[in-house]
């Protein structure tokens, strides 16, 4: 199935980059490490959109190898060897796991192909460059506003937190500056923190069992929404899912915003969060790499480029623009 | 040659080592938490727990034939993308998109028979490679991506009777069900017979074969019935449908005292005590706040365990046969006629 | 009941497979209330001519009559729907499950779909009063012991209430406690009138339970009349018929020259008892004895696939005989069995690495790693100094008849050049030709100085070579006949004393 999707992709790319005619090709090797939600999805649409559009302005005939590793660190090292093996121009790569990485990111540097690793930083090794969303940011942004909502209504948090995946940076970002904001607001406490390795099924069973342990817990944070149905699942078990005003109402703070989220946010159940640009983060990682293209500085400070999250309320849900995760009615 | 009726504490280790380990189990957790045992983290537990002991439940069938089907989880994940994809996409509704669900995973359970039976080939290897096509089926159907069940579906997640969630009340029917099959039914008996010996069983006339397909059929079929409870209670598909559970249902299977080796153990209580250790384990752990991966540690050492002594069991009653078989010969019959042929 | 009127017939069967001739006119005639013993060699017919009755094999020509009207069996079902039912031997036990469920497990009793387990155990444990069975029905097959399972075995083939029941061999397995209380469940079936087939290579306990025999000898009834007419001996004779006298392959010779090995007084429970002799150099010596007399077992014991118990084995080195263990006696002996695979013959490899096996230290090159080359010059070497028969020497040893396969086994043996040959039934399964080769080759080695110890069921193969014979039997070594001993002798022998009777 890995075989097949790649050959798909892969076949359907090349079509697509063959047309036009005197441009630079650019051959850029594209290593996911699970396509299990829709950012993923989304992330690949707009790179390659992004590509087409500002390659052309700029002379510079992208073509696409992708391969995905299913959740599988080994087998991502394995995909990047191929991508290396193959000669690209340029490795992008959303890494499974922060320390596994680095092994690929040296491999590519020894082989002097540049490396770009995108929404997930390494914990080991440099790349050439980091491209993502501000992860650390948007925990912030999203807490800072969570802690100045529940002091405004005079509510004291008791709260849940999800945790991601352990070895993922932009879970571990969140989550620190989660603790960063909340810890010392007087505020919002956190009572438990519940690693969910970013598995549907524990988002549910996590949020069941810290409710048990914790009756008096009042408030929640995500470190994404994506499984958010999960979620929504355990609380209406407990019976604890009601909009904002009622005495069930759970408060809940979440990250990345995505259509099921929208949706919650609009009905008054979910409080405050912050969106994961997936657009922006792939406008900025094309640029990035026409600049590495052309042989030029990309600007980029560290050597990290990040594109910024945009903080959602219940008020300006309906109203944010370009929200990939909103449904276009 | 019967057990003598001494009651050593080895012996009863040995025999009910499994309920000590439990009640053991429960005790650490009930002190080292304030909420564990309580009658609604009991509840919350055996809900968590129904669709693990209804695809366990096919497991044990099949692993009583003396089998293995470890695509459950791939054919829980295939048969339940039919369902999500057919409410989504075409609007069909959700009773009949679950009896596709159900047909789906017949079918696919099938399958898997038609392999073994059919083409011979190892059990493992061949859900080996059901699990692995299937569940690349379904994700390409799904691009991999979580989907979110209609709202009207997806609130049957938590349905109940009083305190009582509809899914526990599903897996109490299933689980007896598959147990009055094995211990009361001739297909029950048949299969059991197929677990102690093939051979033996074939030569005493039992449809080895016919059986064990079936076998197969009702395995896949139950991981459907758990693949839709899987899936009511998350409330999406996602590609964490099914994944793993191949291998927590035979550490189920294991662990309640059903012998990988075939033929040995039941269903009641074997599967309903095996998954709630599991979820025993997992929930007090949650609930302690421990490291996630210790959860990986436990149950692994737990799962070693319960090999450990089932291998010990059948290497018990081996080495007594042996001995009986020594003891037996010095009184061999006298005076044999001679084996000698004059063959052309 | 009457006792003449005969319950079934079997008359002049004949069963042809191709070419090949398996029955040429075989009969049984049983009655009611009596046990009929069959006897015959391996290879006589017995199992062909079970199997027709039991509906495996049909029958080319012949009668089947039942009560006087002639009958077909088509199918094992048919022949338990005619009250035919087999107990055989070896058992067909389902170790997890209780005896009820063994016992009707292919007819289980059922009310609204479920097993109905009161009536199981009702009828079983109708059957295992019948039988004389302490045990219960629900008891679980593996808590009881060989003899208690032989009669779940016994209970099964009654539980369709057969008019005639065969046992195949039924006491191999069973102490000396338990074969009586099978010999009374036969009279008690017999006394129910049941006709019993009882088929055995006991002697002693044919005379015990039965009243007829039929004896039978390449694919024919050779005699057939009320066991008090016949003596063990005549059986015997009947059995093997003349014994074709072939020519010695080398006349026999007196020991001579200081023995190479000497055993003495071994012995293990239940197997052998105080067992002595010597081989001297470039003597065959034949292990003269019945099936299960213990032939086997000394050989065994020898080289220590069987552990002793007691005894002392001494081989010559440097001159003087000096204990040797036998795990390390195995390391001096050419050790050929019937089980070519048994024997570590590694079926799907080559024939040279085959032969290399035993001989690695001779095919290494400088790197201590195995030289293709000269691994498949060793291996032709062998080949063609015992003729076998190959297209290449990279042949997987799976393809070559079984004879070649047997003398791959010897080549892999000659290489190593061992002073000592331990041959059990080193031809079985042969045909003629590559029988006389692998004779031919034992004389050979003999010739050149080995000492060769075989054992053998085919008398006229042991009288080709041996120079002289240790009697066995139960375990002991009873007598000694020197080679020049004829035919009658020998067979006297067998059915000496001790035989029972």
């Amino acid at each position: 199935m890995r075989v097949l999707n790649k050959a798909l992709f892969a076949a359907g790319c090349m079509i697509a980059a063959t047309l036009p005619a005197h441009a630079k090709d650019f051959t850029v090797g594209l290593s996911w490490n699970a396509m299990d939600n829709q950012l993923p999805v989304k992330w690949q649409e707009y790179l390659q959109s992004e590509g087409a559009k500002q390659g052309a302005a700029a002379d510079v005939n992208f073509k696409w190898v992708i391969n995905v590793a299913d959740a599988d660190p080994t087998r991502q090292a394995a995909n990047i060897e191929d991508l290396i093996n193959q000669g690209v121009d340029l490795i992008i790569a959303r890494a499974e796991d922060a320390a596994a990485i680095g092994a690929s990111i040296r491999a590519a540097k020894e082989a002097g192909i540049p490396f770009m690793t995108f929404d997930r930083e390494s914990s080991t090794t440099k790349p050439t460059v980091h491209v993502g969303g501000d992860s650390f940011d948007q925990g912030k942004t999203t807490a800072e506003a969570f802690v100045a909502l529940l002091k405004d209504r005079g509510v004291t948090g008791k709260c849940i937190e999800l945790q991601g995946s352990l070895t993922d940076v932009n879970a571990m970002n969140r989550s620190k500056a989660w603790h960063e904001v909340t810890d010392n607001s007087g505020v919002v406490t956190t009572l438990v923190s519940v690693p969910t390795e970013w598995n549907p099924d524990l988002f549910r069973s996590g949020t069941v069992n810290a409710l048990r342990a914790n009756p008096d817990a009042n408030c929640m944070f995500l470190a994404s929404d994506f499984a958010l149905s999960a979620v929504q699942s355990a609380l209406e078990g407990a019976d604890r899912w009601a909009p904002r005003g009622d005495a069930k109402h759970v408060w809940i703070a979440t990250q990345d915003v995505f259509p099921e989220a929208v949706t919650a946010m609009q009905g008054g159940f979910i409080d405050v969060g912050t969106t994961y640009d997936a657009y922006a983060h792939a406008q900025e990682a094309i640029r990035v790499a026409i600049e590495l293209a052309k042989g030029e500085d990309a600007n980029c400070p560290d050597g990290v480029c990040l594109a910024k999250g945009r903080l959602a309320t219940q008020e300006n849900i309906g109203t944010l623009e370009n929200l990939w995760s909103r449904p276009a009615n | 040659m019967r057990d003598n009726q001494s009651t050593s504490f080895g012996q009863l280790a040995r025999r009910h080592g499994f309920l000590i380990v439990l009640v053991a189990i429960f005790a650490v957790f009930t002190l080292a938490t304030d909420h564990f045992a309580t009658f609604g983290n009991f509840i919350a537990m055996l809900h968590a727990m129904a669709p693990v002991v209804v695809m366990s439940c096919g497991m044990a069938l099949v692993v009583l034939a003396g089998k293995l089907d470890i695509s459950i989880g791939s054919v829980a994940f295939l048969s339940s993308t039919f369902a999500v994809l057919l409410m989504n996409n075409h609007g069909v509704p959700p009773v009949v998109a679950f009896a596709v669900t159900l047909a789906a995973g017949a079918a696919l359970g099938a399958l898997n028979g038609f392999i073994v039976v059919g083409l011979g080939i190892n059990p493992l290897i061949a859900t080996l490679g059901t699990m692995i096509a299937l569940r690349g089926v379904a994700l390409q159907l799904t691009n991999a991506v979580l989907i979110p069940l209609p709202e009207s579906v997806r609130s049957l997640g938590n349905l109940s009777i009083g305190p009582i969630f509809v899914d526990i009340l599903v897996a109490a029917v299933v689980v007896i069900a598959a147990d009055q099959l094995h211990r009361r039914t001739v297909f029950g008996r048949q299969l059991n017979a197929i677990g102690n010996g093939e051979e033996v069983a074939a030569k005493i006339g039992i449809p080895v074969g016919r059986r064990v397909f079936v076998a197969f059929v009702l395995s896949g079929l139950f991981a459907s019935i758990g693949g839709i409870m899987s899936l009511i209670q998350v409330g999406s598909i996602s590609a964490y449908l099914g994944r793993g559970m191949e291998f927590t249902a035979v550490a189920v299977v294991v662990v309640g005292g059903i012998s990988l080796f075939g033929g040995r153990g039941t269903i009641l209580p074997g599967v309903v005590l095996g998954a709630l250790t599991f979820e025993m384990i997992a929930n007090g752990l949650n609930q302690m706040s421990a490291n996630p991966y210790a959860y990986r540690l436990v149950t692994g050492a737990i799962i070693f365990v319960a090999m450990y002594v089932d291998a010990m069991k059948s290497g018990r009653i081996r080495s007594r046969r042996k001995k009986l078989a020594v003891r037996d010969e010095p009184g061999r019959s006298t005076g044999t006629i001679a084996e000698t042929t004059s063959r052309p | 009941m009457s006792m003449d009127k005969p319950v079934l017939e079997l008359v002049d069967i004949h069963k042809r497979f191709g070419s090949a001739v398996a029955l040429a006119g075989a009969s049984l005639t049983l009655r009611a209330g009596e046990a009929h013993a069959l006897m015959g060699a391996n290879g006589a017919g017995k199992s062909t001519l079970m199997n027709i009755l039991g509906g495996i094999l049909q029958r080319s020509e012949g009668q089947i009559r039942l009560g006087g009207t002639a009958i077909e069996i088509a199918s094992p079902r048919d022949a338990r729907r005619h009250g035919i039912s087999f107990v055989h031997q070896e058992l067909n036990m389902l170790p997890s499950m209780t005896v009820a469920e063994n016992v009707l497990i292919d007819e289980l009793p059922t009310q609204g779909g479920f097993v109905s387990r009161k009536r199981m155990r009702e009828r079983v444990a109708a059957i295992l009063e019948r039988l004389g069975c302490r045990f219960s029905p629900d008891d679980t097959v593996e808590t009881l012991g060989m003899g208690d399972r032989q009669m779940v075995e016994v209970a099964r083939a009654l539980a369709s209430d057969p008019r005639i029941l065969i046992f195949d061999e039924p006491t191999s397995s069973l102490s000396e406690r338990e074969k009586r209380r099978l010999f009374e469940v036969i009279g008690r079936l017999k006394a129910a009138g049941t006709a019993v087939v009882y088929i055995t290579h006991f002697l002693d306990e044919i005379f015990e339970t039965c009243e007829r025999v039929t004896v039978m000898r390449n694919g024919q009834t050779v005699t057939s009349g009320p066991l008090a007419d016949y003596r063990p001996h005549d059986i015997v004779t009947h059995m093997l018929g003349d014994v074709k006298l072939e020519e010695r392959l080398r006349p026999p010779r007196a020991p001579e020259g200081e023995p190479v090995l000497e055993v003495d007084r071994i012995s293990r429970q239940g197997a052998l008892d105080g067992v002595s002799f010597r081989l001297h150099p470039g003597e065959i010596v034949g292990l003269w004895g019945l099936l299960g007399s213990g032939r086997t077992e000394i050989l065994r014991a020898l080289v220590g696939l069987d552990g002793l118990d007691e005894g002392a084995i001494r081989l010559r080195k440097d001159g003087r005989l000096q204990p040797v263990a036998p795990g390390d006696l195995h390391a001096e002996v050419g050790f050929v069995t019937e089980d070519r695979r048994g024997e570590g013959l590694l079926l799907p490899l080559p024939v040279a690495s085959n032969i290399s096996f035993a001989n690695f230290d001779k095919v290494l090159g400088p790197l201590g790693l195995i030289d293709r080359k000269r691994e498949r010059r060793f291996g032709e070497a062998f080949a063609e100094r015992l003729k076998i028969k190959l297209h290449a020497i990279s042949q997987p040893v799976r393809t070559l008849s079984g004879g070649n396969q047997q003398k791959v086994v010897f080549a892999r043996w000659l290489g190593t050049a061992p002073r000592l040959f331990f041959l059990d039934e080193p031809t079985r399964g042969l045909d003629v030709g590559a029988k006389g080769e692998i004779l031919k080759l034992t004389a050979a080695l003999a010739e050149g100085g080995a000492s060769v110890l075989l054992a053998s069921s085919e008398l006229e193969e042991m009288m080709s070579l041996c120079d002289r014979y240790l009697i066995v039997q139960r375990g002991r070594i009873v007598g000694e006949l020197p080679g020049t001993a004829d035919k009658e002798t020998l067979m006297q022998a067998l059915s000496g004393p001790g035989t029972g009777a």
